[in-house]
């Protein structure tokens, strides 16, 4: 156990450290077989609210010999002190050092935690680079969107797991305890035997060689045995209570998601073609109206929150939503618990839902048209018509809202000027809605907050294979919008490009980039996605540093015959129907939804997808 | 307008120790409002447009210190047994919070006026301590710069300060708790370290605080 209580006073927020929430596991050290660090390489605040880490660490804590903690990114004033102490990056659980722990596991949700990592590993006195580690280091494993594509961050991690971890971490915890039983392990026969388990990659156990133009030449397992495709893993079944946390652990200090999360679906049934997430997570699946609910109310009970929100890609277009939102309000209303949905469709907005939702009580109400034309949204599929946004914004500005917030992406492809205007457009529309409303709020101002990001090319879209637009064309086109913007009524904030762009070049990298994410921790970088640390310029140091060339994996249109990093992975959606909807893309024209018939993607095969409900 | 409600006041008292001396002030109004949802008890929230639940705790407690009499003042909305209330509230406290009784509020928090503290020093401390709290107790008056709203004020603490004991642990000080004469131990330390540097010595820094008791008027009596 490692001694911070001569620090804690010294910093901002001891509460991020002191450990001791409610609900936390607390298991005997000496009578369990295997430790498992969970770390989120992040604050404090982002890591507890995080829904995935709630849950694996649920699902690894009901296995009664394996103890699960938590760990997170101490802050940099934090850092200073334990380096100035020598104290270890410890879990918050039992105050002990990491580095003793036998499995020490990533989530990896952006890729602008990857310098974390690596301070965490250091912090924590465990070599970063895998080769680097001996018998008595944990085994280090990632997992989370970014293992999609590990490849930047391969060298560094001994094994990923790829896709759905609520079976899968359990039964590589019992391979370890069974081989450390048995007298058979050791690192490298742990590590070969994790590679047939199925949905694990190994990266040491792949060679990967190179074109001289640095595409991949070839990427192949080095032994017989090892699997050359890594299918996901998808869980069992999606309505078994066990992989459902009702007690979890809950924050003394304010974080960002302090309340029930109940998930109700995985996947989506839309498919936008720029967005990783509702490919990744197919198989679509939706939990019943019962499991969910009994659910929220066991978490209820455990926690005492007086709020419940809705986790899902799209909240409007779980299948039995009215049937959901009567079943939960039954007891909420009566214990004064409110709902939240999140996320919810312009297309598929009706006042009841707004009613019942919760958003009636708020001020504003969020759409994500996405693009700011119809041709363009066409091409990237988001099914949103003018219409639709009118007909929501209309019932918005009826139920008295003033305030409308309106996501947007910069950079699309096929992207021109006009599309560009066209956002600008849509935002002067939504003003001129709110003064053709008879019943509108006649005491306030409308308001428009345009939010405008930037494409980034994402593994396993439909649009993995394009170019990024370079940050000086963003940046016009950024201002472009400015200047098309003529209301004061209208808000406009934007991402910055330079993130975009490490984000491009993160998302799509290969092995090559990890000298740079070396020397980028070497050079103490560190919380990338904190405006106030992220420093472009340092970046691209490190990367003229090591000879890697950016632009090679940010703004380059990849063949379509070229391997891809991430091509070894069977994410479900097959790479066939990928290409049929980047083509379809360029056609400008939509597809259906899932709802409307199966697309043929893939995702299918890994287990029940909501198209074998349809007949 | 709404009816006013009917609402039953009721005292607790609690200890805070371990991890929980960690929770700020703040938070401790959200972590007592889960528990007596977690309890099932209704407790009275505020009216308004962003209704708070109403609770008061009865003297600020620094951050990071430990304290053996905490008292929270709450509203249910229907009348419970002081014993109930313990009973539901006990299981379902995070570590380190721990409720120790409950009871029908006929006093008022404002009897209390002092509060004694046990600050506790490194070893190599304690040698520079009988010096400073020796001279601090023959001071008529001990002059400290005390953060205000509008910058720093000059302010005697001595007539805040009760009595200063030396102890086997550090220092017993009981210190004034009245909102005029309001002393913490924070500032009551930096009083001592400028009559130890009157002395020559350098500052001292106390390892840990712990809260022992609430006092009324005449210092001895505990709420
Ligand atoms: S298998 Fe069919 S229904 Fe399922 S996600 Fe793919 S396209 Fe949609």
């Amino acid at each position: 156990m490692v001694e911070i209580d001569n620090i804690l006073p010294l910093v901002s927020k001891p509460g991020r450290y002191s450990g001791g929430e409610y609900n936390i596991c607390i298991k005997d050290k000496n009578a369990v077989k295997l430790r498992f660090a969970f770390c989120f390489p992040d604050s404090y605040e982002i890591g507890m609210s995080n829904l995935g880490m709630q849950i694996l660490y649920h699902c690894l804590n009901s296995e009664s010999d394996v103890w699960c903690e938590r760990v997170f990114a101490p802050w940099t004033d934090m850092e200073q002190e334990m380096r100035k102490n020598g104290t270890p990056l410890f879990a918050h659980e039992s105050r002990d050092p990491v580095k003793d722990f036998d499995i020490v596991g990533f989530t990896l949700q952006y890729e602008l935690c990857y310098s974390n990592v690596l301070n965490m590993l250091d912090l924590a006195g465990i070599p970063i680079y895998a080769r680097d580690r001996g018998e008595e280091c944990p085994v280090i494993i990632g997992g989370g969107p970014c293992s999609y594509n590990p490849e930047p961050i391969a060298e560094f991690f001994d094994i990923f797991s790829i896709g759905e971890g609520e079976e899968a971490l359990p039964e590589l915890s019992r391979l370890m305890i069974e081989m450390k039983e048995n007298g058979t392990y050791t690192r490298e026969a742990f590590l070969r035997k994790a590679a047939s388990l199925g949905g694990f990659y190994v990266p040491s156990l792949y060679e990967v060689k190179y074109n001289e133009n640095g595409s991949i030449a070839s990427f192949e397992p080095i032994y017989d045995d090892v699997p050359a495709i890594v299918k996901k893993r998808v869980i069992s079944d999606f309505n078994d209570p066990k992989f459902i946390p009702t007690k979890p652990y809950m924050p003394f200090i304010d974080t960002v998601q302090d309340r029930i999360t109940a998930e109700i679906s995985r996947g989506c049934i839309r498919g936008c073609r720029f967005c990783q997430a509702g490919h990744v997570y197919r198989p679509i699946r939706e939990r019943d109206v019962d499991v969910i609910s009994d659910a929220a109310k066991k978490t209820f009970e455990n926690t005492g929150y007086s709020e419940i929100s809705l986790s899902c890609l799209s909240v409007s277009d779980y299948t039995r939503v009215d049937e959901l939102c009567d079943t939960l309000l039954d007891w909420t209303n009566e214990k004064s618990v409110s709902l939240s949905l999140p996320s919810l469709r312009a297309d598929s907005f009706t006042r009841e839902l707004m009613e019942k939702s919760g958003a009636i009580r708020s001020s504003g109400l969020t759409f994500a048209p996405e693009a700011g034309t119809q041709r363009l949204r066409d091409v990237i599929n988001k099914c949103l018509t003018e219409d639709d946004l009118m007909n929501a914004v209309g019932i918005a500005f009826d139920a008295q809202k003033t305030s409308v917030k309106l996501y947007f992406m910069n950079g699309l492809p096929t992207e021109t000027d006009e599309d560009t205007v066209g956002i600008a457009d849509l935002a002067h529309k939504v003003i001129d809605k709110f003064y053709a409303t008879p019943n509108r709020n006649r005491h306030r101002q409308p308001q428009v907050t345009v939010s405008v990001a930037c494409f980034v090319p994402k593994p396993f879209t439909p649009f993995q294979w394009e170019a990024q637009v370079t940050r000086a064309e963003l940046e016009r086109r950024q201002k472009l919008l400015r200047d098309s913007i003529h209301s004061r009524k209208i808000r406009y904030n934007y991402h910055s490009a330079d993130v975009s762009y490490l984000e491009a070049v993160m998302a799509r990298g290969n092995r090559t980039l990890a000298p740079v994410i070396a020397e980028a921790h070497k050079r103490g970088i560190k919380f990338d996605a904190w405006d106030e640390y992220f420093d472009y310029d340092k970046w691209m140091e490190c990367f003229d540093a090591c000879g890697v060339s950016t632009d090679f994996f940010a703004c380059r249109e990849i063949p379509e015959d070229e391997i891809l990093p991430w091509d070894f992975i069977d994410c479900g959606v097959s790479k066939k129907y990928l290409l049929k909807e980047r083509h379809k893309a360029y056609e400008g024209k939509a597809s259906h939804s899932c709802k409307d018939g199966c697309g043929g993607c893939g995702a299918d095969k890994m287990g029940e997808c909501i198209c074998r409900n349809q007949k | 307008m709404s009816q006013p409600k009917v609402s039953f006041k009721y005292f607790l008292r609690f200890k805070k120790h371990g991890t929980a001396i960690w929770i700020s002030h703040l938070d401790m109004v959200r972590t007592f409002q889960r528990i007596f949802m977690r309890a099932g008890l209704s407790i009275v929230f505020s009216e308004g447009f962003n209704p708070h639940p109403k609770m008061v705790f009865a003297v600020p407690l620094p951050l990071g210190a430990s304290s053996d009499c905490e008292l929270l003042e709450f509203r249910l909305e229907q009348e419970r047994s002081p014993d109930y209330i313990l009973q539901r509230m006990r299981g379902v406290c995070p570590p380190g919070i721990e409720i120790f009784s409950v009871e029908n509020a006929e006093r008022k928090f404002t009897d209390i006026r002092y509060a004694s503290y046990d600050v506790y020093f490194s070893r190599e401390d304690m040698e520079y301590l009988p010096a400073i709290v020796r001279r601090f107790n023959e001071l008529d008056t001990a002059v400290v710069m005390k953060k205000t709203k509008s910058g720093e004020k000059e302010k005697d603490i001595k007539p805040s300060v009760g009595s200063v004991e030396l102890t086997d642990f550090g220092i017993k000080a009981v210190l004034s708790v009245d909102s005029e004469n309001f002393l913490g131990p924070e500032l009551f330390m930096t009083a001592l370290n400028s009559v130890g540097a009157q002395l020559g010595l350098a500052p001292v820094k106390y390892e840990a605080v712990a809260r022992r008791k609430m006092l009324l008027q005449d210092m001895k009596s505990e709420f």
